[in-house]
């Protein structure tokens, strides 16, 4: 039983020992590529392309459901976006509430006659809206069918080459399509997708639809997201588009080429996660093909969203973000390790599906092994907390590096009590939250198995300040938006 | 020995993540004071440059740790000044070898300070630095290069056209539509060379080409792009269509009514859109005669190019609106009822 004991004590360590190579060799190329880019930035050439007629077009695609409280905000909010030609596609998901209304009135929207071409298939629109005082607006308006299904619509509605699918309750900083398109600009028959960075918007001041003070979230569980979230994009993302194998564009912003889109038959509405679905179709089709392309993450383009302050809201989010994990690693597991399919075959997927989708499950297992193991003396106490010291020392310095890495980068959190705020939470995080995730996507993992489909709940708290505070609930279909 | 290398990983974990934050605070106060230095020469500086470029008088001079400040502050000017103005600030850096210096920074190792010094040259308007930043066109580094045709660009010199026409032909990796919207600011000068490199064999430059020939609109280009509009290339073609719609006269609408009749839909659909561009009512007939088309974009843009041909453009929609076919109906009431709610609005 001892040797036996021994031996998975053993898989585990050699697991974390890899896990954290992994991450390391992500955070040196993501330095290096931030201070790249961080240089390159200052000879950004946005005046050209903002001002050049040969810039691409931009159809803004903004899926709503159920969001009467934002919604005209964040359509006023969209109209500052500091970019040439562009124009605004809300599509109403069949909301119960006041959302389309809202709008109407707000814009002086009238329905017309206009026919749409279902290149793409979706639930029927019933009815095409524009205003009569903002020219680039159009409002679509269809039976519910989920956020992927929404957003097929709006493609169909999109009459310019390149898309930028966002959140309704997102905020783009207004030159976020400016900056996000910079990669169509330098290569533009190469480049098939590329997204920025997402923020988290609790405790930050917003006044008309725009971020004017950036604080870190009161709240602890949101300054937790916030290290969460610098960790994932700049140390994790940065990375991944560095060398290529960039699977995930968030569903919050991102920029696609519409026909690379077209091509792949756009979004899949029987997952939840749609978004990293998307990208690995695009990452098959130009592989099959043979082609050059690039799908990238730039770290400047910004966009601003809000973070759950409560356990049952986070606890939805993250099985819902797992299991669109699994659910994309299934459908793409042909590619998995397949040199046909480049970096991408070889190091992303097989990375996520060693370490995220089967992370969370040793992890738990691990606990309960480091459990078994003291109880019957396999193993030292002494040892035991070392390696937790190891393991969150690991955790801390990965996260100090992502938190550092923005500060010297972006240094977004002027405020010395913000950044000590975030540093000290880079060592609370592995206190607990960072075990309960892993029990989270463990839990997820067999709400896939057991084919669990649904968005949950999303409670949100309004975050335009000078507002009184707002909750609100939203419960979508099973692949709602 | 497990439990002794266990310790001594935990330790140096700690300890880089210790002085991770100790570097960042060091790096970030040593920047800030930096940073105050260089405000303060600035303010110090900025009554005497503003004395160069207001009353005339000579740049003044400043030591060696000081000029990269004086440099900032010139560039500043130098965007709101023009002529002698900007010459006597010019001639001030380079009285001092600020100039210089950038030329040889231009050979720098690492890329970046290559791509700056292009940058700050092109800034500067300096038509001194043309032929080094024509050299710079060939630089391995992509930044570099966009940099320097930016610059060039800027300086506006006739004599950087033909490098900067030559740069559309390098391969994939270069920026085309940066080089592209360069030409297109130093407007006709840019048109000859252009043309002569109609004659490339090399298809996404041709392409580029005919784009930049568009947005120039000088009417020289117009037998150019007509004959291109007659090739093979149905790329080439239906970019030609676009570019005559941005060109206009009488030449480019005759043809591109004719090419409403293109057998391939890209082709008539470009003409379609681009006799909207052109705007004269007696296309509208055309386009109406156009619009039964079996592709969705031809229609779109028959029917959006007559909303735009004024009274005559929409009489022909609602007749249209009576047609036959289900599709061409659809379309015109379509575009009848989104201009009734603009000119309501």
């Amino acid at each position: 039983m001892d040797s036996v004991i021994r031996s998975i004590n053993d898989v585990v360590l050699t697991y974390f020992f890899a896990i954290n190579l992994v991450y390391t060799l992500l955070l040196v190329i993501s330095v290096r590529e931030s201070r790249q880019h961080g240089r390159r930035m200052g000879f950004g050439g946005y005046d050209v392309i903002l001002r050049s007629p040969l810039t691409l077009p931009i159809s803004v695609l903004m899926p709503a459901y159920n969001e009467e409280n934002t919604i005209v905000q964040a359509v006023q909010a969209l109209r500052l976006q500091k970019y040439g030609e562009f124009e605004i596609v809300v599509i109403d998901d069949g909301s119960t509430d006041s959302t389309l209304s809202r709008l109407v009135a707000a814009f002086e929207l009238e329905k017309v006659d206009r026919p749409l071409r279902l290149t793409l298939p979706c639930s029927r629109p019933h009815a095409v809206y524009i205003s009569r005082h903002v020219a680039n607006l159009t409002v679509v308006a269809k039976e519910n069918g989920g956020k992927a299904d929404a957003l097929n619509a709006g493609v169909n509605a999109a009459r310019f080459p390149l898309f930028c699918a966002i959140d309704a309750d997102a905020i783009l900083e207004r030159d976020a399509l400016l900056r996000v398109v910079k990669p169509f600009m330098d290569r533009p028959r190469e480049t098939v997708a590329s997204s920025g960075i997402v923020r988290v918007v609790n405790g930050c001041t917003v006044r008309d639809g725009t971020v004017t003070e950036v604080r870190a979230p009161r709240n602890h569980l949101a300054v937790l997201q916030v290290v969460e979230y610098l960790r994932a994009f700049l140390t994790s993302r940065t990375g991944w588009s560095r060398i290529r194998s960039l699977f995930v564009i968030s569903g919050a912003f991102g920029v696609f080429k519409k026909e690379a889109v077209l091509q792949v038959g756009g979004y899949r509405t029987d997952t939840v996660g749609e978004d990293m679905d998307l990208v690995l179709r695009l990452h098959r089709l130009y592989r099959d093909r043979r082609e050059r392309y690039r799908i990238v993450f730039i770290p400047d383009p910004v966009v601003w969203t809000e973070a759950p302050e409560n356990l049952r809201t986070l606890r939805g989010q993250r099985n819902r973000w797992h299991r669109g994990l699994l659910e994309c690693l299934w459908a793409s597991r042909r590619m998995v390790a397949r040199p046909k399919y480049g970096p991408v075959g070889l190091f992303g997927l097989p990375y996520n599906l060693l370490f995220e989708a089967v992370g969370p499950l040793v992890e738990v297992s691990g606990y309960a092994i480091l459990v078994v193991s003291i109880a019957m003396g396999v193993v030292g106490i002494q040892f035991v907390v070392l390696f937790f010291l190891l393991a969150v020392g690991y955790g801390v310095f990965l996260s100090v590096a992502a938190v550092l890495l923005d500060q010297a980068r972006a240094g977004r959190y002027g405020s010395r009590h913000d950044l000590a705020r975030l540093l000290l939470f880079t060592v609370v995080e592995n206190f607990g939250y960072r075990q309960l995730q892993a029990f989270w996507r463990a839990q997820a993992t067999v709400d896939f198995l057991r084919k669990k489909q649904g968005w949950g709940e999303m409670h949100r708290i309004g975050f335009e300040s000078g507002a009184q505070p707002r909750e609100q609930t939203r419960t979508q279909s099973a692949n709602g938006s | 020995m497990k439990f002794d290398a266990l310790m001594i990983a935990v330790a140096l974990l700690y300890l880089t993540s210790i002085a991770l934050i100790v570097v960042t605070v060091i790096h970030g106060s040593v920047r800030t004071r930096r940073e105050r230095r260089r405000a303060l020469v600035i303010a110090r500086l900025r009554e005497p440059v503003e004395a160069c470029v207001l009353e005339g008088k000579p740049l003044p001079r400043v030591p060696q740790n000081e000029l990269d400040a004086l440099l900032e502050l010139v560039l500043r000017y130098m965007s709101v000044v023009r002529g002698r103005d900007a010459e006597r600030l010019t001639d001030g850096l380079a009285e001092q070898g600020a100039v210089a210096d950038l030329m040889q920074r231009l050979h720098a190792r690492p890329a970046w300070r290559r791509a700056e010094a292009a940058e700050t040259l092109g800034r500067l308007r300096l038509r001194a630095a043309v032929p080094s930043l024509v050299a710079a066109l060939d630089d391995p580094s992509e930044d570099v290069r966009t940099v320097a045709s930016r610059g060039l660009a800027a300086i506006r010199d006739p004599a950087a056209v033909p490098a900067l026409a030559r740069a559309l032909a390098d391969p994939s990796r270069w920026t085309l539509s940066l080089i592209a919207e360069n030409l297109m600011a130093m407007g006709p000068s840019a048109v000859p060379p252009l043309l002569d490199l109609m004659r490339s064999d090399e298809h996404n430059v041709r392409v580029a080409v005919v784009q930049v020939l568009g947005e120039i609109r000088d009417p020289a280009a117009t037998p150019a792009l007509i004959a291109v509009l007659h090739e093979g290339d149905l790329n080439l073609r239906a970019q030609a269509a676009a570019a005559l719609g941005k060109l206009g006269g009488p030449d480019s609408e005759r043809e591109l009514r004719a090419a409403l009749e293109d057998p391939e839909w890209q082709v008539r659909a470009q003409a379609a859109k681009a006799l909207g561009r052109v705007a004269h009512p007696d296309a509208a007939s055309s386009l109406a005669s156009a619009m039964p088309d079996d592709n969705w974009w031809v229609r779109v843009n028959c029917a959006e190019s007559l909303a735009r041909l004024g009274a005559e453009g929409r009489r022909q929609l609602e007749l249209l609106t009576r047609h036959d076919d289900r599709f061409v109906r659809d379309q015109a009431n379509a575009v009848l009822d989104v201009y009734g709610v603009r000119a309501a609005g």
